[in-house]
């Protein structure tokens, strides 16, 4: 019924809809008829129509009224409201008439009418409706009255059926009770008579064994019984039987035995003895040492039988191809599928060991199912290697397995021991002659073995199998061998042995278990790998190292031979007629084409050799390779040769740097292997900013591609966006990036510091070859020592600019260059000195780099610079005070022309400055400091350009030194020292 | 007087100097002594004298002939030292020779020195007796070291000579000496081995040793460096290791019975010569360092010196050091000392010729630059108690 009140309401409520319509058509002053007021009218409208308005409704309506009375007063109070209880027909026809006029009137009139008429058919409609689902439900009702009285009558009937069947199946129950009791123990006399019957027959059975040699069965027999017979012991009868039976047994025992001594006796023979000798309880200490001694003689003898074989077969079976191609191709199928089908042949047979077929015709079955291993490894493996593996495994199970098994020594269940036996037999698929069941459980079972025994057996047996199993390596190593030309190994053989022995872990895991087998393979494969990469590596590192030796003699030899003659210059474009240097025979040489051309060669390498090398490597089948752990320890391998490649040769750079004998006191000879530093040092900067960088980048899309690779040899896909370093690499990258800059540091400073101290000693004139006190007055022209450096510093500027390149910071006129034309031009002080010569003051002929140092000295002659040196010497040290502190021996930062050749001039300036101080001068020595001041101050300035003040200064304390220690200073004027300095070149 | 984070205390000579020397005060005070070299100017010997209470330096002024290139105190008597020195001789050239002179402080006459910053020291002058000269002849002499009261060793260009000398007669005899090894190379600088009769020279770019009785060589580094050695030191509390400065900026320790195993320990925190160095007599972990850098360095070595025998002394290679302390001990409040520059002193403003440590105070050390200044500095307390905590 409810469903059906719901049911009405719709179509209610859709009316309801048109009534604010209506109200506001017909009551236009009340328009306040909000959503709420119409939603309450159709509510009361269903209130009326259901008859429920009384107590709780109008409860609430009053309570919501009194609450909206405010807002809309005229809702329920309105009289002239059609819809409202308050309605008062009088009233309304009232306003009506009052308000309207006729045709008004008339429509109201006519609207009335039709809405009653509307109003009616709705009514009746719904009254229609729910009249027929009344109807519908009284059907219903009585049909379900009908039905239940149906059912009570079958209820009955069948409560009276199971009534029946109760009782009768009781009465069977009752009837069988007594008979069962006796089934059960007929049942068991049977089973006892059929067990008595096998124990009665017992000896016979035995004897019969004995005479067909199959003691197999006669042992399972007999342990079988053997606990019935224990049991029952204090029967004679069974005393009688047992006594028989021990008395053949022992006879089986003795001939099992001498079947097991026996020199032909094979590994399968000997230890399928050994199982049924530890199932009659023979003492299992005595038990396995004789059976390790038999096996390791019985191994022995197939080893060398085995080496003598394989001596004539070839290490890969391919037939010699022409072209490694073509080996390449055939190569994948037949060793791997043979060595797969092998392995397979061997679970298949290990699994039917159950069913009791002997161990020869397995190993029959194993031979005739593949065919002879065709090459070295796959034979030993198959015949040597197959056999220690089944000696561990079966060595393991009958005397070390409960101590394998769990921790605890005798008492575990015997039927879990079976189940471990089961599952480690399952485990090793290689072993055929996993004991049977029956014979390890009975060995668990008398387990009389204690554990020091059992640690003792296992240790010697370790012992015994790690023996064997790292003459099976080194033979394997013996396979592998590195020649000196690492590129011409052919990979496939190699991979193709060790492919074999990964094999032959994968199948070995009682040598695995008891020997770590698979570590010893593993170790070996990794070593294999490393050498591999290390040898590989390290061709690339001798020939880069070879190259930089030549390179280095090249650069020497370019170097202008030393001419003793007054000529400062030396031929410069000289010696270029070597035939190597068409490079350098150009006017505009630049080493840093040569050096440009080392590092392609490395790349070149890397790419040409070194990593389609280790892809061939890794890319042929080799399954050791191809599971991903396998894959990524060559990576991670391969990744750590590689950093270690370079920091051994940024090791090797810096220790041949370091290595180059100090020289004396800067003979020319020197600067020929000095340069070396500087060669190398470029060459690190290089590998730090490109070269390292860009091989990682060929690593990333090469060695380390990830996915697999494509065996068809295009491993270099050249794309034409560069990837970006794979992330594990990263770290790698980015730390040798910084070694190698480092070490350019390193190398460079050492050049630099180098070449400083050689000039320095001979500023400083170690060896005091001059007297300062007694030379002459006025010197004649600049120091020799300061000529050498002179003419050193601009050889060692022209190899710089070689290495380094020009920074092109120098000045136009006195620019340096390779031809001796330049050269020549430059030597004239480019009209600098020449014209400031007649002017006095030579600060106005170099403005560019003289003004501020000099700036205390102005155009103030040199005379009275000298004597107004306590005034100097205090703004000296008040220039002093706020100057930075002047740092000699540094880090070079600018890697150019300016940066490393003002590192050599500050050493020497400070140097001399130094020296200077140790020493007394006289007249004319005085004079020659001051000369070979501005002979510097001159020649050198351009190799100063980062710092001319700081020369400047140094220049001027070595003077004002000079000054202080000289006996009987007298100061040249500035005109002589130009004078002197001009005829320098002259 | 300066009052640095550290409290240091700066002299100012008004004249160039390039030698120092601690001298064996028996007040308890720490004194030194400093040479004056002008050529041209008439020459002074300081003695300065710290007073720890006012934080002062007393100094008295003695009147030298020549330019000082060389002072040595007597390792005994505070009032003895000698000095090389070189005289010009008719302004044609130089005489080098070598004095032991008696320092007489008599009259009192205070000065009121103003010239460093209007501080004041006490300054009185004294006149120098001169004891005796060795007669070098025409060598040119550049230190002299005692090696006790009768026996002092002269350094000279191409020779060391042993000398007897008596004090009281004023006499010098020559008993013995060793020609340079390398005739390119002079004699730079030399040190006694405080535990043996042995002599060790540096030259050129090799350190040698000599036995003084026998006059033979002990041990030679040859090449020790790729550049020149200007200075060595002789560890005073452990035998076979020594230390050398050069032209290098490096800083080398040396075990000397292992030469071909290279140096022990490298430093490099000068960015020029090393032109000085100096073990504490007490602790020897410290060492100075001094550098055209104008810079003072003071140096931890902790991890080569005594003090890490007595940290380790399962591994300790001598067993002279028998004391042995409480291990527990340093483990409780202070990080024991590291390895590395403890402190960096640029008070200097000109090459820092030598450097040395007080003979009384083991914390307290002077350095004195080429234009004449002398600074008193301590080590920082945060590396005394390091050391004291720990060992």
């Amino acid at each position: 019924m409810a469903a059906g009140a719901n049911a009405t309401i719709y179509p209610l409520e859709g009316n309801s809809l048109t009534v604010p319509h209506r109200s506001a058509a017909g009551n236009k002053t009340s328009i306040t008829a909000t959503g709420t007021a119409t939603r309450r009218r159709a509510k009361s409208f269903l209130r009326n129509y259901y008859g429920i308005q009384q107590t709780d409704a109008t409860n609430q309506d009053g309570s919501k009224d009194s609450s909206s009375a405010p807002s809309g007063p005229t809702s329920k109070t309105d009289p002239y409201d059609l819809d409202s209880h308050a309605f008062e027909v009088d009233k309304y026809m009232h306003k009506m008439f009052v308000e309207k006029q006729l045709p008004g009137l008339v429509q109201a009139d006519n609207e009335l009418v039709a809405d009653i008429r509307q109003l009616d058919g709705d009514m009746k409609t719904l009254v229609y409706e729910n009249y027929s689902k009344f109807l519908s439900a009284t059907d219903t009702i009585n049909k379900m009255k009908s039905n239940v009285d149906n059912l009570e009558s079958e209820m009955a009937r069948l409560t009276q059926n199971i009534g029946k069947i109760a009782t009768s199946s009781s009465a069977i129950h009752s009837s069988l009770g007594g008979k069962r009791e006796k089934i059960r123990q007929l049942n068991g006399v049977h089973s006892l008579l059929t067990k008595l019957q096998f124990v009665f027959e017992l000896p016979t059975n035995l004897h019969q064994c004995l005479e067909t040699e199959s003691y197999t069965q006669a042992v399972k027999s007999y342990c079988r019984t053997l606990h019935l017979l224990q049991h029952y012991k204090h029967l004679t009868v069974f005393t009688g039987i047992e006594r028989e039976c021990k008395a053949i047994m022992v006879q089986v025992a003795q001939k099992i035995r001498q079947r097991m001594c026996s020199d032909t006796a094979s590994i399968t023979e000997i230890t399928e003895s050994v199982g049924l000798l530890l199932a009659l309880k023979e003492d299992p200490v005595a038990l396995w040492k004789q059976y390790l001694g038999l096996s390791m003689s019985a191994l022995r003898k197939v080893n060398t039988k085995t080496l003598e074989e394989i001596k004539n077969l070839p290490l890969y079976s391919t037939p010699p191809a022409a072209s490694p191609r073509s080996a390449q191709t055939p190569m994948p199928a037949t060793p791997k599928r043979s060595i797969k089908k092998s392995a397979r042949t061997a679970t298949n047979t290990s699994a039917s060991s159950g069913t009791g077929s002997t161990e020869k015709e397995k190993e029959n079955k194993v031979k005739t199912s593949t065919p002879p291993p065709a090459d070295k490894v796959a034979y030993l493996n198959a015949y040597f290697l197959k056999q220690v593996e089944a000696f561990v495994v079966s060595f393991m199970n009958y005397f070390l397995a409960p101590t394998a098994a769990s921790g605890t020594p005798a008492n575990s269940s015997s039927n879990s021991g079976g189940m471990t036996v089961a599952a480690s037999g399952e485990e090793a698929p290689g072993s055929d002659q996993r004991p049977p069941a029956w014979v390890a459980k009975d060995t668990r079972a008398h387990a009389n073995v204690t554990r020091e025994q059992i640690s003792e057996a296992s240790t010697t047996v370790m012992e015994a199998a790690s023996n064997m199993v790292s003459n099976y390596l080194d033979t394997i190593r013996s396979f592998l061998d590195y020649p000196n030309d690492i590129f011409s190994i052919e990979p496939q053989v190699h991979v193709h042995v060790l492919q074999n022995l990964y094999l032959a872990t994968k199948s070995s895991s009682g040598l695995c278990q008891l020997v770590g087998f698979d570590t010893l393979a593993t170790g070996l494969i990794q070593n294999w790998e490393s050498q591999l990469i290390e040898r590989a590596l390290g061709k690339v590192k001798e020939g880069l190292m070879s190259r930089i030796v030549q390179q280095n003699l090249q650069l020497a030899r370019q170097s202008p031979k030393s001419n003793n003659s007054g000529t400062i210059m030396g031929d410069v474009s000289l010696s270029l007629a070597e035939p190597f240097s068409t490079v350098a025979a150009t006017q505009g040489f630049s080493w840093a084409i040569v050096l440009k051309e080392t590092t392609v060669w490395l790349l070149d390498t890397f790419k040409v050799d070194t990593i389609p090398f280790l892809e061939k490597c890794m890319s042929s089948d080799a399954q050791f390779l191809e599971t991903t752990e396998g894959r990524a320890l060559f990576l991670k391998n391969f990744q750590d040769e590689f950093k270690t490649f370079w920091d051994w040769i940024l090791k090797e750079m810096q220790q041949r740097s370091s290595a180059i004998p100090p020289s004396g006191a800067g003979s020319t000879e020197s600067l020929g292997s000095r340069t070396s530093s500087l060669v190398m040092s470029q060459l690190c900067f290089e590998f730090s900013t490109s070269v390292v960088e860009q091989l990682y980048k060929t690593l990333s899309k090469t060695l380390f591609r990830v996915g697999k690779r494509n065996r068809s040899g295009s491993f270099l896909i050249e794309s034409y966006e560069e990837p970006p370093v794979l992330p594990q690499l990263q770290w790698d990258c980015k730390s040798v990036i910084q070694v190698c800059q480092e070490s350019g540091h390193i190398l460079l400073d050492g050049f630099i510091a180098r070449t400083g101290n050689e000039l320095s000693w001979l500023v400083m004139d170690v060896r005091s070859e001059t007297d300062f006190m007694t030379l002459e007055s006025p010197p004649t022209g600049v120091s020799v020592a300061w000529e050498t450096i002179y003419r050193q510093l601009n050889e060692i500027e022209r190899q710089v600019m070689m290495v380094y390149g020009d920074d092109g910071e120098r000045l136009g006129n006195h620019e340096i260059s390779s031809e001796s034309t330049r050269r020549e031009s430059a030597f004239r002080p480019g009209g600098g000195i020449g014209g400031g010569a007649g002017g006095g003051s030579h600060s106005g002929s170099k403005p560019s780099h003289q003004n501020d140092s000099m700036a205390s000295f102005g155009s103030n002659t040199m005379n009275s610079r000298f004597d107004h040196q306590q005034r100097n010497l205090l703004l000296s040290n008040i220039d002093k005070l706020f100057s930075d502190r002047v740092e000699i021996f540094i880090r070079c930062q600018d890697l150019n022309r300016t940066g490393i050749m003002f590192g050599i001039i500050k050493i020497l300036l400070k140097a001399w400055a130094e020296s200077v101080r140790m020493k007394t001068f006289g007249k004319g020595g005085f004079q020659q400091v001051q000369v070979d001041a501005e002979f510097a101050k001159v020649w050198l300035w351009r190799f100063a350009t980062a710092d001319e003040r700081l020369m400047h200064s140094l220049l001027e304390e070595a003077q004002q030194t000079a000054y202080r220690r000289c006996i009987d200073a007298v100061p040249l004027d500035t005109h002589s020292v130009e004078s002197i300095i001009n005829s320098f070149e002259r | 007087m300066e009052h640095g984070e550290h409290r240091s205390c700066a002299y100012g000579l008004r004249h160039q100097a390039r030698c120092l020397s601690a001298i064996k005060s028996t007040d308890g005070k720490s004194s030194f002594i400093i040479g004056t070299q002008e050529l041209s100017r008439p020459n002074e010997v300081h003695l300065l004298t710290f007073d720890e209470e006012f934080f002062e330096i007393s100094t008295t002024i003695f009147s030298h002939p020549h330019e000082i290139w060389d002072i040595s105190a007597s390792k005994e008597d505070p009032d003895l030292f000698f000095t090389c020195y070189r005289e010009v001789i008719d302004g044609k050239k130089t005489q080098s020779k070598a004095s032991l002179w008696r320092m007489k402080r008599g009259n009192q006459e205070q000065e009121e020195d103003g010239h460093e910053g209007g501080m004041h020291h006490h300054q009185t002058r004294g006149e120098l007796e001169h004891v005796l000269s060795l007669d070098i002849g025409d060598g040119s002499v550049k230190k002299v070291i005692w090696q006790d009261r009768t026996e002092v060793i002269s350094v000279e260009d191409w020779r060391i000579c042993i000398w007897d000398i008596d004090i009281k007669q004023g006499t010098a005899k020559l008993t013995g000496s060793i020609d340079t090894p390398d005739k390119g190379f002079k004699f730079a600088s030399a040190v006694m081995n405080p535990h043996a009769q042995e002599v060790v020279a540096v030259y050129g770019r090799s350190i040698q040793g000599w036995n003084l009785s026998s006059l033979k060589p002990t041990f030679t580094i040859k090449d020790a460096q790729p550049a020149l050695l200007f200075c060595v030191d002789y560890n005073p509390n452990r035998p076979f290791q020594i230390a050398t400065g050069g032209d290098d900026c490096k800083v080398r320790i040396w075990d000397v019975r292992d030469i071909t195993a290279g140096p022990i320990m490298t430093i490099q925190d000068h960015t020029h010569w090393v032109w000085s160095v100096a073990y504490n007599k007490f602790h020897d972990q410290l060492m100075l360092t001094s550098s055209s850098d104008c810079q003072v360095n003071l140096q931890s070595i902790v991890s080569i010196s005594t003090g890490a025998e007595y940290k380790y002394e399962g591994d300790a290679s001598e067993g002279e050091q028998g004391a042995e302390e409480d291990r527990e001990q340093g483990d409780n409040v202070q990080d024991p000392p590291t390895d590395g520059l403890v402190q960096a002193f640029d008070q200097h403003e000109d090459s820092v010729y030598q450097v040395a440590w007080s003979s009384v105070d083991p914390w307290l050390f002077m350095s004195l630059s080429h234009d004449g200044r002398a600074v008193m500095n301590q080590v920082p307390s945060e590396e005394k108690f390091k050391i004291l905590l720990n060992y």
